[in-house]
């Protein structure tokens, strides 16, 4: 009765191990790569997003590759965010390449610029809206231009461009996504859950640069918004919302430094990043896995979870109220990136496509793939490589 | 959770020891003894040896220590509904002397499905610490033990304590899976 009982009782626990194993704790599946690898793999983006240039001075938008088309659609806030990561690409590693490309899109970016009292904002040559993102990230873009080169010939655009993000902002420290040329004034009815982050972030990088002339007034007014009231005035269910550009712009003020109340965010911010990493690499093919746990997201959502995370590293590792996080954030910045390695298209691997050059170092989710895919693991990459090179010195 | 009485807590709720008083074991209780000893010594060194080689049982099965801790509390979750519903189990007719000891009494009475689950986690938690988790591991299971020693009459009136001491376990292994998700 005693091994029989016995026996029956560690057979039940077995079975309920293995269920468990096969459906909700699967292996995490992290790739071990280094430095080298993320800067290859960023190259590869860099090279990818080169190519897409058209002599319109835009990207390629996106890519079926399984019915090898092209839909014609377009998105000046990707625009602005691609060119953006091709600047920021220049001043993490020093290779100032791909400014060359970048400068292209950005003289694009001014030749559709909004004109308005003191300020200047980009606006769709299509429908004609004036939307708070696109100049925020190309004036991110400028900011990393200017660290990658010094060139401050642009240094005035950059405060035109800042001028606007002002007039957006509301007494709260939150934005308005749209400005209505037809009224004069800013559309009161809409905000954007990635415009307010875009802009805070632009803020703070102008304040960097510029750190006599009061642009840290309203970045420490919207980094309290978005660490107070954000994700219960724009419902989140879950929150914190998972906000890049949030992080981005803490880091920034990692040696303002930020409040405590900041720094709380700081953290929620980073756990909630871990955790998607986490169960990213969990995400595979397996039986019951795919089904559970879904399958891969595509890179502009994962390549998003490394740039928040190698921007919080970059805050924790100076200051010592995150010090007890910098360990976890380094092993999910190097899983992470390690993943974006992995799902890139290598050259052997393009050559199957219909059109290899626009598959080589690209991204593709359900056959798809997206300028902004490219754009967000290649910040994420080259961020990751950065981190990962400074630990091996 | 990583805090003593925090991690204190989780390894009771998960012991459960009224389950142990609903143990109705047959005997004296100079016959009982014997099995509750067999029990302990058996739990105890499964909470010993669980908890050393949690590090290296994770890593090898690729698992995150956060990822972990949510299975624990999904086994503790269950358990603890299983305790609610049921009241712990009322072990009878269970054989005389040390052998059952080993079963029911060792396993799966005083060494659960839970503890062992929460003592591999919390084990393989930098946080929490090895040493700390087996200890009060150890001691929530020795409690369980104990707890069969004590006169079938009282079986009764545990079933209502192990039932809350379920309850609980439902809120402590919400808070672990809260927590894991919440780890960076």
């Amino acid at each position: 009765m005693v091994l029989r009982g016995l026996a029956l009782t560690l057979a039940t626990w077995a079975i309920g191990a293995l269920l468990l194993r096969a459906t909700l704790v699967p292996a995490h599946q992290c790739p071990d790569y280094g430095p080298d690898a993320f800067e290859a793999s960023a190259q590869a983006s860099v090279a990818w997003i080169e190519r897409s240039l058209q002599s319109d001075g835009r990207y390629v938008y996106e890519y079926n590759a399984a019915t090898d088309s092209y839909p014609d659609d377009y998105n000046e806030v990707r625009h602005a965010g691609v060119t953006m990561s091709l600047y920021q690409y220049a001043a993490e590693s020093g290779d100032t390449g791909p400014i060359e490309t970048a400068d292209i899109a950005l003289q694009r970016m001014i030749d559709i610029s909004f004109e308005h009292g003191d300020w200047l904002a980009i606006q769709n040559p299509e429908n004609r809206t004036v939307k708070l993102g696109s100049t925020s990230l190309a004036l991110a873009g400028l900011a990393l231009r200017r660290h990658a080169t010094g060139d401050d010939q642009y240094d005035e655009l950059m405060r035109r461009y800042g001028r606007f993000i002002l007039e957006m902002q509301r007494p709260d420290g939150s934005f308005l996504n749209y400005w209505l040329p037809n009224t004069g004034a800013p559309d009161p009815t809409v905000t954007s859950k990635y415009a307010t982050g875009e802009a805070f972030w632009a803020l703070a990088l102008m304040h960097n640069l510029f750190p006599g002339e009061g642009w840290d007034v309203p970045a420490i007014a919207v980094a309290d918004y978005l660490a107070l009231h954000r994700d219960e005035v724009e419902q989140f269910e879950f929150p914190p919302w998972a906000d890049q550009w949030a992080a981005y712009g803490l880091s920034e003020m990692r040696t303002w430094p930020i409040s405590d109340v900041q720094a709380d965010y700081a953290r929620s911010l980073a756990e909630r990043f871990g955790f998607l990493i986490r169960v990213e690499s969990q995400r595979s093919d397996a039986l019951l896995v795919e089904e559970i746990h879904g399958g891969p997201t595509r890179a502009a959502g994962h390549g998003t979870w490394v740039e928040g995370l190698t921007s919080l590293y970059r805050l924790a590792a100076v200051d010592d109220r995150l010090a007890d996080i910098r360990s976890d954030l380094r092993d999910r910045i190097d899983c992470g990136a390690g993943m974006l390695v992995d799902r890139q298209v290598t050259s052997d691997a393009a050559a199957t496509y219909d059109d290899p050059s626009v598959a080589e170092g690209a991204w593709f989710s359900n056959n798809v793939t997206r300028m902004d895919d490219q754009q967000h693991a290649l910040s994420g990459l080259i961020r990751a490589a950065v981190i990962a090179r400074k630990e091996l010195e | 959770m990583t805090d003593p009485w925090q991690l204190f807590l989780v390894m009771l709720v998960a012991a459960n020891p009224a389950t142990g008083l609903r143990a109705v074991l047959p005997g004296s209780l100079r016959e009982r003894v014997p099995a509750a000893a067999v029990a302990a010594g058996l739990a105890i060194t499964i909470v010993v040896v669980a908890g050393l080689v949690a590090d290296s049982l994770l890593e090898g099965l690729a698992i995150e220590e956060e990822t972990a801790r949510i299975a624990a509390g999904l086994v503790l979750g269950i358990s603890g509904g299983q305790a609610v519903v049921l009241g712990g189990p009322l072990v009878r007719d269970t054989p005389r002397g040390w052998q059952a000891g080993l079963y029911p009494l060792g396993i799966p009475l005083v060494l659960n499905a839970a503890i062992l689950a929460a003592v591999i986690a919390f084990s393989a938690n930098p946080d929490a610490g090895t040493g700390r988790s087996i200890g009060f591991a150890a001691i929530s299971v020795t409690l369980t033990a104990l707890a069969a020693l004590v006169p079938a009459r009282f079986a009764g009136p545990a079933d209502g304590v192990a039932r809350l001491v379920g309850a609980a376990a439902i809120l402590v292994a919400t808070a672990m899976v809260v927590s894991g998700v919440r780890d960076v």
